[in-house]
């Protein structure tokens, strides 16, 4: 008897555990449907704007700038600068909730030399300043995207931290991206309450290693994001979004295997048919449906304000996906 | 226009730093270090003002308008008063709510006392202006399709000067001519060039003979260079001397004609001297700066500068004559005529020119007479004369420095790198005087066979500055300061050549009794630098004479090289010894490897890997401590059992001896030279990969760093005691008598087959022959 109890109650929490794990994904549709503009010109054309009022896309996530070092921008005097500003040849659509991203690179972070109160006040001021520029609704949520590593964490958040101090009074909700590799630093059950954000944003692609010949797709490949996910409970990422990849690409090797450049997918269909001439290949890659429908179902519950949102809108890249694929995404 | 050539200034800088990052890390050499210098460092820099003095003239006129005699505090209220500071004084001019300095500042105080509500109000404008200026020239302004924030305010500015100057304009103000420079001011940075050159014609009257003139004239020239009313523009610039602006609208780069123009129409133009300066430095530093031309366009015509130089430099009427001779003078010797320019620099002195001038003159005659005369006590005597001067203008210098940079000075860990270039005038005029291989000061003493003097005036242009700023790289300076880092340095002259300064003195670092910081990662300066190449060419009772007067100066001169020079006991003691070893002269090594720390060996850069008597065998070298003076002792040891009369101690003791001689030359390499130590990352028992040839010491062939190049042990006595070690070991071979003793040294020195062949019954072949079971092993 005794040795029976000392069994069961493991094998029991065991069996409750694997149960917990089993989570089949979000099944509540999402409260919002956004779209990422990442381009250095906004001038969205005509079939792009239709597009987003046939999937009632309400949210626009668009980045206005990048922050650098400015020792790389030829400002040795500023730790950081913006850099690759969007350019606006047209008006950000008043009908619809625009949420400005800032893209901050991890050497930016790590040329911050703790004045992390003026150079959030900094670009804070340059949201500002772009948004009531060209928008004519009001801000509710500001995004800020950043590779950061174990090494520029603390910086970062310090920086996040004072971005708060100064949006929270205004009612502004301060958003931040969250990579998978990121993910999985934050080894607690509920690894987004450690983050400085309001909101987390999981981003499901570049999930693979671009650059190694034999990966089978770096933009997204279920089986490279099931390590990261597979130790959360249903309830792990609270206010979190997510974000799924409809765009394509190539990715060309030499004849060693070595990784030459990437394609865009405008110019696939030519680099393709060269390149038994060139001597070269080319791995065609996508955002494939499958693969995202999968992923979503690898994802632990989403809470039910949260916002799907495709990266990125590109006409281009979006008229590879029917009408129905589009929907699939965004009703999951 | 300023934007625009502030833009272009940006992107030349920037393309500076680009290439100085990507081909670095530079290890720059006493012949990088500057000695044409016209301005001081900075002064050719992008943020030119052609009214360098306008700061100290509005100080001026305040004092002279407020009637507050503390310029002082005039200069600090106006210029280091915040914004925050003005708009309390603004709000309640009565002093009763700004706070600190600011409060009590005399100034401030006698504008609330007299109620002088039109200067609290026009300071706090200005201020306000300034800020608003500088946060639109920021990177994070945002200049959107809308009128910004920063222009909204600045429009309100204009307006609250314009009703001011409605009002009060006519009542002949003695802030009027500030209030309308003001004015202008706005209008120009919130983008109306018209209406900014509408108020420059109804200002140019009044505002002639002000301080404002020639500021508010240069906002006209830009003004009409926006409204492509470019020859009005053209014309201005001329009269003013601004050859910058002159080639940005004229779109044309050739320096010397522009030169010659503006010496023509304005030869007082503050832009001539910068311009001069630029074209200087691109000559000094042409391996930076060849691909570029950045610094002066005119870099390839400089034979024409000098043609202009000349001329301008006989031309009577001319206030800056001095000027024009010095950059002749330049010019030649940049042209390899050191005796031309000597002669140019005549009569140069009674010529009028400021104080730095003067000093840049005497310095490079000072450079010049070291290249041309001959060496004798008179000349010896003037150069130490002229090295005492350059040591008390030093001195100043450091006074002068912030104290953020003497801190990063007192923690720089290697002056190879750049960190302490054009930071002080007289440190790089110094080191480029004495310093360069072959031309040096130094140089030339040694070669005058005053290698002592040589010695001393290397020493201090070497270490001067260090010993100054209380370095750590000068041991009996070091208090074990912990890592820290410094972010980069920009280079002050805003040219390339700024590097990084990174204190690395780590948790391993103790501090010695008597000598060098035992940081067993890196030693950056004992070993590489110019004195020390000095001193590694000399023989050993060179440099014993040396040491000799550092510890009993013979007289005052040698006392004042003393105080200025590095001494480290451990230091000098480790070389002369060392240099004994070289000689094979091993008692006097002995004498003095006793007086070197026991621990001093780490910090030397050197790993002691081998047992110096081991041959074959490669036996790792168990001694941690006095690895040089335990392998002297042991030879003094072996030099007393050679004489013994019993023939097989006497063989032994010279094979053994013979085998430590070469080794020290060979797989010992580091008992006879420092050769390696000014590289990081060479291990000797490994094969060098072919990217490591290069720090070879022997064979270094290494273009950029002539440290490497020169570090080398002394070929002569290599060849000479390697021989001498042969012979040596024959002799030692013949003069053994017994089989056993034999056997013994033909195990020793590998010869495994003849052991066995010929000494078959001893204990040590049998002993081989039991333990060697692979062939390879007898056919050695």
């Amino acid at each position: 008897m005794r040795h029976f109890s000392t069994y069961l109650f493991p094998l029991l929490a065991l069996l409750l555990s694997l149960t917990g794990c089993s989570h089949k994904g979000p099944v509540v549709p999402p409260a919002h449907r956004g779209v990422y503009h990442w381009k250095t010109t906004y001038n969205p054309t005509a079939w792009e704007l239709q597009w987003m009022k046939d999937h009632h896309v309400d949210r626009l996530y668009i980045k206005l700038f990048d922050v650098k070092p400015g020792k790389e921008e030829g400002f040795p005097e500023w730790a950081m600068v913006p850099a690759a500003s969007t350019e606006f040849r047209q008006a950000l659509p008043a009908d619809m909730e625009v949420v400005p991203v800032v893209y901050i690179t991890v050497d930016a972070i790590r040329a911050l030399n703790h004045d992390y109160g003026n150079y959030a006040a900094l670009i804070v001021k340059r949201i500002d300043d772009m948004m009531a520029d060209h928008y004519e609704g009001s801000v509710r949520e500001i995004q800020l995207d950043c590779d950061w590593t174990r090494q520029t964490e603390q910086a970062y958040f310090l920086l996040v931290s004072e971005i708060n101090r100064l949006l929270h009074p205004r009612h502004i909700t301060v958003s931040g991206t969250l990579r998978l590799h990121q993910l999985h630093k934050l080894d607690n059950s509920h690894p987004t309450d450690s983050l400085p954000f309001d909101r987390t944003l999981l981003m499901c692609y570049n999930t693979g290693a671009l650059q190694n010949p034999t990966t089978h797709n770096s933009i997204l490949d279920p089986d490279d994001v099931k390590p990261y996910l597979r130790q959360y409970r249903p309830d792990a990422l609270p206010r979190c979004d997510v974000a799924f990849p409809v765009y394509g690409w190539g990715v060309e090797f030499d004849k060693e295997g070595r990784f030459n450049r990437l394609i865009n997918s405008q110019n696939l269909p030519d680099a393709q048919q060269k390149q038994k001439a060139r001597g070269v290949t080319i791995r065609e890659e996508w955002g494939d449906m499958r693969a995202i429908v999968r992923t979503q179902e690898l994802l632990p519950a989403l809470d039910s304000n949260r916002t799907t949102i495709l990266y990125h809108l590109d006409s281009l890249n979006l008229s590879k996906y029917s009408y129905e694929d589009i929907e699939t995404i965004y009703s999951r | 226009m300023k934007t625009s050539k502030l833009f272009i200034l940006a992107s030349l800088l920037l393309a500076f730093s680009v290439q100085a990052l990507a081909c670095g890390p530079w290890y720059y050499t006493a012949e990088d270090n500057d000695i044409y210098r016209l301005l001081p460092y900075g002064a050719e820099g992008p943020a030119l003002s052609l009214s360098p003095d306008f700061s100290g003239q509005n100080v001026a006129l305040w004092s002279q308008q407020t009637k507050c005699k503390d310029t002082e505090a005039i200069r600090q209220a106006i210029y280091n008063g915040t914004l925050d500071d003005w708009n309390r004084l603004y709000l309640h001019p009565d002093n009763s709510t700004t706070t600190g300095w600011f409060a009590n500042n005399a100034f401030v105080k006698q504008l609330a006392k007299r109620h002088d509500n039109d200067a609290i109000k026009l300071l706090y404008l200005s201020k306000q202006y300034e800020t608003l200026r500088q946060a639109k020239a920021s990177p994070w302004y945002y200049n959107g399709r809308q009128k910004s924030r920063e222009d909204i305010q600045i429009q309100s500015i204009y307006e609250n000067v314009q009703h001011w100057l409605s009002v009060n304009g006519k009542k002949k103000s003695k802030y009027a001519d500030r209030y309308r420079f003001l004015a202008m001011k706005c209008c120009w940075a919130i983008g109306n060039p018209q209406a900014t050159m509408d108020l420059w014609e109804t200002l140019k009257p009044q505002l002639h003979g002000s301080i404002f003139y020639s500021e508010a004239e240069d906002y006209a020239a830009r003004c009409l260079y926006h409204l492509g009313r470019t020859k009005e523009a053209d014309n201005i610039y001329l009269q003013r001397g601004d050859i910058r602006s002159l080639m940005l609208i004229r779109k044309v780069d050739n320096l010397p004609q522009l030169l010659q123009l503006v010496l023509d129409i304005a030869p007082d133009s503050p832009t001539l001297p910068v311009e001069l300066q630029r074209l200087l430095f691109s000559l000094e530093n042409n391996p930076f700066t060849l691909e570029n031309k950045v610094c002066a366009d005119g870099y390839e015509d400089h034979e024409a500068v000098l043609r202009i130089a000349q001329q301008a430099a006989k031309t009577t009427i001319l206030s800056r004559r001095a000027m024009w001779s010095y950059t002749a003078a330049c010019l030649l010797d940049y042209n390899n005529k050191p005796a031309a320019a000597l002669q140019q620099l005549e009569g140069i002195d009674k010529l009028p020119c400021d104080p730095f001038l003067q000093q840049s003159i005497r310095v490079l005659r000072f450079y010049l007479r070291c290249k041309t005369d001959k060496m004798s006590d008179a000349f010896e005597q003037y150069a130490i004369g002229e090295l005492q001067w350059m040591d008390s203008e030093l001195q100043k210098e450091w006074k002068q420095l912030s104290p953020k940079e003497r801190k990063m000075y007192q923690h720089l860990e290697s002056v190879q790198t750049g960190n302490l270039y054009r930071s002080c005038f007289m440190y790089d005029a110094m080191r480029r005087i004495v310093l360069p291989d072959s031309i040096g000061l130094a140089y030339r003493l040694a070669l005058a066979e005053r290698p002592v003097r040589a010695l001393q005036v290397a020493n201090m242009a070497e270490n001067r500055f260090f010993i100054l700023a209380g370095n750590t790289l000068i041991p009996n300076l070091r208090k074990g300061d912990r890592g820290t880092l410094y972010q980069w340095k920009s280079d002050v002259n805003q040219h390339p050549g700024f590097a990084t300064a990174w204190c690395s003195w780590m948790d391993d670092d103790t501090t010695g009794s008597r000598g060098c910081a035992y940081n067993i990662n890196w030693n950056g300066h004992d070993y590489c630098n110019w004195m020390f190449l000095l001193a590694d060419k000399m023989e050993a009772k060179t440099l014993e004479a040396y040491r000799e007067r550092q510890l009993h100066p013979l007289d005052a001169t040698d006392r004042w090289f003393n105080e200025r020079g590095y001494l480290g006991s451990d230091y000098w003691e480790d070389i002369i010894g060392t240099h004994h070893l070289r000689e094979c002269n091993y008692p006097a090594a002995v004498e003095h490897l006793r007086l070197v720390s026991p621990a001093y060996q780490q910090c030397m850069n050197l790993s002691f890997e081998l047992d110096p008597f081991s041959l074959v065998d490669k036996i790792p070298n168990q001694d941690k401590t006095g690895y040089r003076l335990h392998f002297a002792e042991r030879m003094v040891e072996l030099q007393k059992l050679m004489k013994s009369s019993d023939p097989d101690v006497s063989g032994t003791a010279m094979l053994e001896y013979s085998i430590g001689m070469r080794n020290s030359y060979d797989l010992c390499w580091y008992l006879t030279t420092y050769g390696r130590s000014s590289v990081k990352f060479v291990d000797p028992l490994q094969p060098l990969k072919p990217y490591e040839y290069a720090y070879r010491a022997e064979e270094a062939e290494w273009s950029w760093n002539p440290l490497l190049r020169l570090v080398a042990v002394n070929q002569k006595y290599k060849s000479r005691h390697t021989l001498e070690a042969n012979v040596l070991q024959q002799k030692a071979l013949k003069t053994i008598k017994s089989d056993e003793a034999k056997a013994q040294a033909y195990a020793r020195l590998g010869k495994y087959e003849t052991l066995v062949k010929r000494y078959t019954r001893t204990a040590t072949a049998q002993h081989y022959a039991r333990v060697c079971d692979e062939w390879r092993m007898y056919r050695l």
